[in-house]
């Protein structure tokens, strides 16, 4: 079931997944249930997907959507990554509901997971995010703009802190940062528990979970040169100043207080030797 | 005109490239401002006398190709496994259309994750830790830890009888064929040769750009020497004679294009004065 963040603008989408040793994107002994997260942007009837879950919730991504866009309503849908947690239900979407457009970035195609009919059907409605990347690719300093509904947009950067060909989107108008696989530390101790930690919420999270769960992925922080991550991590957040974390998986962090928490929690495991 | 569906592949692949081993590849054309750099996109057959395996599995666009390749390799036998390095589209996203080919077929590695992205392949998931071995009859593939990786559920491959070490990630590097007016981008050109073919040696730019984009994390992480010792010391403890990475040309001569990777990687790293 889907969990509202704003009303009529943005809900979270997708199931739990339980930390059982066969996930390699968390910590060995990691325990808990881990969400696995969707989100819908949505403008009077414009729809904006961020990421589509993994393929193991396919009905429950599904249902939610028909619940929220209508059965075989029409969808664009952004990737933050090419990578299977975000791109899994591209196809049975497909088979769905329209896709009117598919934001991507980097040099895989996701409709290249499709046959040939479906994918000549569906060529015309790629838009790649990341058409000037240079060869060096730092971050693009707000490179591009979807735009979900006339007067609301989302801005989309490709992030210094990253280990694949990733994005981050920016909406202001919920002052919500979809950060992709970072910030993906919380978690439940039940598959249904509590997806959102906000001010309500008894927030145990400690900087050793929130390195376990980096380091986990970025296996290769601890031996980096991690000041410009941090650097580049504090001013995109004094920047924008979000009210919410939207992770691709993991609790969804909501509120000014929760999120300048674990924003300190992520420049405290961005320092190796602190932690 | 009709679009093109299918990724470019080499006309001159697939290519036996080693005892048993077949090297099978799409290659890409990567189109930069001042020229056209190809990178691979491969995969690679081993064959014994009673079993197979193929290591990673190409991309879902090239499966036909692939699929009509492993046809004639396999004349009529069963592919018995698949070894996918690790869980990117271009490593693994034909393990669905392997699956229904070869229903039995058993996929191999460091399989976490695998459960949540194609929950209908799990009868077909045999996790295999660094160390295992498969027989496939007078030849054997042995799982090894990757020392150069980008996902952390990656793992590397051995063949001892053919001396081939498979290193996905590892050890790729974009390749400049040779350019021709007219067909700027097909072949024949380098795309099926191995490295001591090759007319002129691997640039070190070429695998800065591959490690700069698809090893991100190079640009932080000043190891370089660390990293590539380790790997020099696995080819001696194995016997490596060549090895196969997923996106470049088969290296057939290791102990030269080594220190051409070695110094690419380090120059993708960005922070040298904020070192103390
Ligand atoms: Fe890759
Ligand atoms: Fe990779
Ligand atoms: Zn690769
Ligand atoms: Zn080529």
């Amino acid at each position: 079931m889907f969990n509202t963040l704003h009303a009529g603008k943005l809900a979270v989408l997708g199931g739990s997944i339980p930390l059982d040793g066969r996930v390699s994107w968390v910590s060995r002994g990691a325990t808990g249930f881990q969400p696995s997260n969707a989100y819908l942007l949505t403008d009077g009837s414009s729809s904006l997907l961020i990421d589509s879950g993994l393929a193991v919730h396919t009905e429950e991504i599904l249902d939610d959507l028909a619940g929220l866009i209508g059965e075989g309503g029409g969808v664009s849908i952004f990737f933050t990554r090419p990578e299977m947690d975000c791109v899994s239900n591209l196809e049975p979407i497909a088979g769905r509901f329209d896709i009117e457009r598919l934001f991507t970035g980097g040099v895989i195609n996701p409709f290249d997971a499709f046959d040939d009919l479906s994918r000549l059907a569906l060529r015309g409605r790629r838009h790649q995010i990341d058409a000037q990347r240079t060869e060096e690719g730092d971050s693009m300093a707000r490179a591009a703009e979807i735009e979900i509904a006339p007067g609301r947009v989302l801005e989309v950067e490709s992030p210094l802190l990253r280990l694949l060909p990733t994005f981050w989107g920016w909406d202001k108008e919920t002052g919500t940062l979809f950060t992709s696989d970072t910030f993906t530390h919380g978690v439940m101790d039940r598959p249904d528990g509590q997806r959102i930690i906000d001010s309500t919420v008894e927030d145990t999270t400690t900087v050793e979970q929130v390195a376990g769960h980096l380091y986990a992925k970025y296996e290769w922080i601890p031996r980096s040169t991690c000041e410009p991550l941090r650097e580049w991590l504090r001013d995109k957040f004094d920047t924008l100043a979000p009210e919410v974390i939207a992770p691709s998986r993991g609790c969804v962090l909501k509120g000014r207080d929760v999120v300048q928490r674990h924003l300190e929690f992520m420049l405290d495991a961005l320092t190796p030797q602190l932690v | 005109m009709e679009e093109q569906l299918i990724e470019t592949m080499s006309s001159d692949l697939p290519r036996s490239v080693a005892k048993g081993v077949t090297w099978m590849s799409s290659c890409l054309p990567f189109h930069l401002a001042d020229r056209v750099i190809h990178g691979h996109n491969s995969t690679y057959l081993v064959q014994g006398e009673h079993s197979s395996i193929l290591v990673d599995t190409g991309n879902p666009s090239s499966w036909p190709i692939i699929s009509r390749t492993l046809d004639a390799l396999l004349d009529g036998r069963q592919l018995t496994y698949v070894f996918p390095t690790h869980p990117e589209l271009p490593h693994t996203g034909n393990l669905p259309r392997l699956v229904e080919k070869y229903p039995d077929i058993k996929v191999v590695g460091d399989i976490r994750d695998y459960h949540l992205f194609y929950p209908q392949i799990v009868p077909n998931l045999h996790a295999k830790v660094p160390g295992d071995r498969i027989e496939l009859g007078g030849q054997e593939f042995t799982v090894v830890e990757a020392l150069i990786r980008d996902l952390p559920n990656t793992q590397w491959g051995f063949v001892p009888e053919a001396g081939v070490l498979f290193t996905a990630d590892g050890f790729c590097y974009m390749h400049r064929p040779e350019l021709d007016d007219e067909d700027p981008v097909h072949l024949p050109g380098e795309c099926g040769l191995t490295t001591s073919e090759l007319r002129e040696p691997v640039a070190v730019e070429n695998a800065a750009f591959f490690t700069g984009s698809a090893l991100y994390w190079a640009r932080f992480a000043n190891d370089a020497d660390a990293v590539y010792d380790r790997v020099l010391h696995l080819i001696d403890d194995l016997g490596v004679k060549s090895v196969a990475p997923t996106h470049g040309n088969f290296i057939s001569n290791i102990r030269d294009v080594e220190p051409i990777i070695r110094a690419g990687h380090k120059r993708a790293y960005r922070y040298e004065t904020a070192q103390p």
